[in-house]
């Protein structure tokens, strides 16, 4: 159980500075066309530049996540990691 | 403001919500004509109804209220009681967040967007979260970013980062800050070991700096990266699991463990619930309040009976409970509520009026308050003629116990303070509340000095 939390720290130290990497390009980057119909909240300048740089690796952490819960499964290192498919109701632990 | 309309509805220029003869209806503006119709022909409408994700409306002739720019006016199912995210459980807030993201997934793939994330579009009806805004949802133009990103950080993955990894009670920045709670807040409190959660790290403190370095920064958003459709459903996706990762267990206060060594004995409990049952039964109450209502022990009496009942407490280990029952076994008649009557939710937002007080939306007409008093009489010093006058306001029926200084619970919150309650006897509970009640059934609990009374507002 230690080694595989150490080894998950180390991937999100790496994906970590992968991601501070990539947002250090996220300024430079194309203008996009965002709709004013749609902003009636105000959605943050920080929040775009942000949000445009994370979903650009959002897929990779994705993949990852899904990996990650296959490979604890095959080790048999506990449950599932809850990566978005269990309904609360069957995940009940109120006793 | 043209009358009618709802004090909640005015920030969104698509349209607006509005009472007529006691009718909900939601104006349609022509601003929002083109996106409207692409909700409804796209086939995302039908799909989030089929899927009791979104409250079903019909369009009826429009009505003019001099408000606006009439396009439609539609009639939404309305739902019975409108409750806030300050007032839900943890896993009532987590439930709220992913049927948000689902939702957006779902507008994605119809080639639409929700246009904000805001928790108050979020509502509790039968036992599930459902959306309630109809022209949250825009046309999506490729490459723009999600505009509501910002948002459901503050309204959703905020909160629920700080009540499961700092303290549960922090929900309750909710009711401060109306707008969600600041990341720069959540960034200065969360603990450092929140930081190795990836999810957390990028979307709470790198996103609170973001907004720091880029606050006012005009040209900011034009320089903004393209995300594809594909890239934002991947972020959507990576939101879910930051929020399903989310974890907390409500253990280890002191009334999530009430009914495990409670005052009663089983003679006395069981008596106890023979007694309401039988109030029930003569009220039939159309809507239920379960004031102090502990894991909902008592409510179910009534929600089995098929009465829609709201089952308040204060402790949100009980209220997590609760709700957690009320998931597991599809519960509909029931929605867990966190509620400090000493402190009831208040009316916030503009003009006291955005979001309404508790008692101003009270629909019960009857309330129910087993084992309370001596936390309002003697916990909180209140006397007992106000708390008959704050009954009154609610609802027309109360069933209330009466619990006496003799009994074990009385005595220890009286063991550490001095008795400065000379009045707080049966008689003076009972001569409190005539002035505000008739006296319909007055019943002792076997096994017990407490007393069950049946009363109805005069």
């Amino acid at each position: 159980m230690a080694n595989s939390r150490s080894t998950r720290r180390l991937a999100v130290i790496l994906l970590t500075s992968l991601g501070a990497l990539f947002l250090g390009f996220a300024d430079a980057a194309v203008a996009a066309s965002t709709s004013s119909r749609l902003a009636y909240v105000d959605p943050g300048a920080g929040s775009f530049i942000l949000q445009a740089a994370v979903a650009m690796f959002a897929g990779a952490v994705v993949a990852i996540n899904a990996y990650w819960a296959r490979i604890k499964r095959f080790l048999g290192l506990g449950a599932d990691d809850g990566n978005g498919d269990e309904k609360p109701a069957a995940r009940s632990d109120d006793g | 403001m043209a009358e009618g309309i709802l004090g909640a509805s005015f920030r969104d220029p698509s349209g607006f919500l509005f009472e007529r003869d006691g009718v909900l209806y939601r104006q349609v503006d022509r601003s929002c004509a083109d996106d409207y119709a692409a909700l409804m022909e796209s086939g995302l409408y039908e799909e989030l109804v089929r899927e009791r994700l979104l409250v079903a409306h019909e369009e009826v002739q429009p009505i003019d209220t001099g408000a606006g720019d009439l396009h439609r006016t539609l009639r939404p199912e309305r739902l019975p009681f409108i409750s806030y995210p300050y007032e839900w459980s943890f896993s009532a807030l987590k439930d709220a967040a992913k049927t948000t993201l689902d939702i957006q997934l779902a507008a994605l793939r119809h080639g639409m967007t929700l246009k904000d994330a805001s928790a108050y579009n979020i509502q509790f009806h039968r036992g599930r979260p459902v959306f309630i805004d109809t022209l949250s949802f825009a046309r999506r133009t490729e490459g723009s970013p999600w505009v509501g990103y910002r948002q459901f950080c503050q309204h959703f993955l905020a909160p629920l980062a700080l009540m499961a990894r700092r303290d549960v009670r922090l929900s309750q920045l909710l009711r401060v800050h109306l707008d969600g709670i600041p990341l720069d807040l959540a960034s200065a409190l969360l603990p450092r070991r929140a930081w190795l959660n990836l999810h957390l790290l990028m979307h709470i403190r790198v996103h609170a700096r973001f907004q720091k370095r880029y606050e006012g920064d005009a040209r900011a958003t034009e320089r903004s990266r393209p995300v594809t459709s594909r890239a934002l459903a991947n972020l959507v996706t990576a939101l879910r699991s930051a929020v399903d990762r989310l974890e907390w267990k409500p253990e280890g206060t002191e009334w999530a463990e009430y009914y495990d060594g409670d005052s009663y004995t089983d003679t006395g409990s069981d008596h106890k619930r023979e007694l309401v049952s039988q109030c029930l039964d003569v009220l039939k109450p159309a809507c239920l309040w379960d004031l102090g209502a502990n894991t909902g022990v008592f409510s179910r009496l009534a929600s089995a009976r098929g009465i829609p009942t709201l089952s308040f407490d204060i402790d949100p280990a009980c209220v997590e409970r609760n709700y957690r029952e009320v998931r597991k076994t599809g519960e509909e008649n029931i929605l867990p509520l966190l509620l400090d009557l000493a402190n009831p939710s208040p009316g916030i937002g503009w003009a006291h009026k955005e979001r309404e007080s508790v008692t101003a939306r009270s629909n019960a007409d009857t309330v129910m308050a087993l084992a309370l008093i001596h936390h309002l009489a003697i916990s909180n010093n209140v006397p007992l003629d106000r708390i008959a006058d704050f009954f009154a306001g609610l609802a027309p029926n109360l069933i209330i116990e009466f619990v006496p200084k003799s009994d074990p619970k009385v005595k220890t919150l009286l063991a550490t303070r001095e008795d400065v309650f000379p009045h707080y006897t049966q008689e003076g509970f009972e001569a409190a509340f005539q002035t505000r009640f008739h006296m319909e059934a007055a019943m002792d609990v076997r096994d017990s000095e407490r007393r069950l009374y049946r009363l109805k507002r005069k």
